[in-house]
């Protein structure tokens, strides 16, 4: 009997120590919600974008940071809000930093990740997205979760042809939100 | 190490000794429980179920095994009034059992081995395979060709790029043992 116990306890002892050595005991996916509090206005004149910095969000993702492995998912919330009378397509670029200047619908494209798109909203209407359809929108996304990983980045909002004019806004008074899942260790 | 070789040694004789009838045999068995994701936000408790062989060859035994467990839909703090659909997963695998197996009475064991994971979610409309492993430890009890059992482990899935996710299994199941009176 003092042979199996002694067994069982070496036997934890080296799943313990297994589980230590490769580090994973102590890490996991953590799922953060930030809420942009400003919307996106954007006509094919003037865009407008929005330039996050989670860490200025949520403090788990303060808190993790240095120990980041993989961002695993990114998922949205949004209504848009198309202000002219006929329909749009509209689209969300991902880029690591600000555009200089007054950016074009062209430097958008050529600089950024398309991570939203065939948002067909009808003319003077709106169209809400929750976090479940996002999923039906989102291209690149690999790529878009590789951009994101140090934290920083900017959305910008375009439509496939212009004229454009409308706003990203939030479903409720909360605003917009993004659903952030990370890997960390 | 040098102790735990020994001591594996003397509990593999003690074993083939008090068992020489049965040294090779092979049982099937079901098993079912609860499978609790660890440090996972996007995760709450879910069930597990599944099958196995067990063929055993004297104090060891070789387990290959299926198994099907979900992790259950999960809220977050940040978004009231959501629910949110967990993953869906399967695996298949083999491990290694030392002790347990077709013998009368209170038989514990130790259990690790490796897998073969599958994960499938619809919220985030993603789908991944990797091979990982298991550990744990568990006790069989019966008399004759039954058995039930009772079993913890740990289940790691390395995820694609890096970090993994990892479960504790709790389940409980019945063994038959072919060949054993």
């Amino acid at each position: 009997m003092k042979t199996i116990r002694r067994l069982w306890r070496q036997g934890a002892l080296i799943t313990i120590g297994l589980l230590l050595t490769v580090g994973c005991i102590v890490s996991g996916q953590f799922v953060i919600v930030i809420s942009p509090d400003a919307n996106i206005h954007s006509t094919d004149e003037i865009l407008d974008w929005l330039c996050i910095d989670i860490a200025d969000y949520d403090d788990d993702w303060d808190d993790h940071k240095d120990d980041i492995q993989s961002i695993q998912d990114i998922k949205f919330e949004a209504k848009i809000i198309n202000h002219l009378g006929t329909s749009i397509t509209g689209q969300v670029y991902i880029l690591d930093a600000e555009l200089p200047g007054t950016p074009s619908v062209q430097d958008v494209i050529d600089n950024g990740v398309l991570f939203l798109s065939e948002i067909i909203v009808d003319g003077n209407s709106e169209r809400e997205i929750t976090f479940s359809e996002s999923a039906d929108f989102i291209s690149n996304l690999d790529e878009v979760l590789t951009l994101i990983e140090d934290g920083l980045f900017c959305i910008y909002g375009i439509a496939e042809s212009a004229p454009f004019d409308f706003t990203i806004t939030g479903i409720d008074e909360d605003g917009s939100r993004i659903m952030i899942t990370f890997s960390a260790g | 190490m040098r102790k735990l070789l020994v001591g594996l040694a003397v509990f593999a004789l003690a074993t083939a000794v008090a068992t020489p009838s049965q040294a090779t045999s092979w049982g099937i068995g079901g098993f079912g429980g609860i499978n609790i994701p660890l440090v996972q936000d996007d995760a709450s408790n879910g069930a597990v179920y599944g099958g196995h062989l067990h063929l055993s060859m004297g104090m060891i035994m070789l387990e290959p095994h299926f198994m099907f467990f979900s992790n259950g839909d999960w809220e977050s703090d940040d978004v009231p009034n959501e629910t949110f659909e967990g993953s869906s997963l399967y695996k298949i695998g083999v491990n290694l059992i030392l002790g347990g197996g077709p013998r009368a009475g209170f038989r514990p064991y130790l259990v690790g081995g490796v897998g073969y994971f599958n994960e499938d979610n619809d919220f985030r409309d993603f789908s991944d395979s990797q091979m990982g492993w298991n550990a744990g430890a568990g006790f069989e009890i019966g008399g004759g060709p039954l058995a039930f059992d009772i079993r913890g482990s740990f289940e790691l899935m390395p995820l694609d790029g890096d970090g993994s996710r990892k479960w504790a299994h709790i389940r409980g199941g019945l063994n038959y043992y072919f060949g054993v009176m």
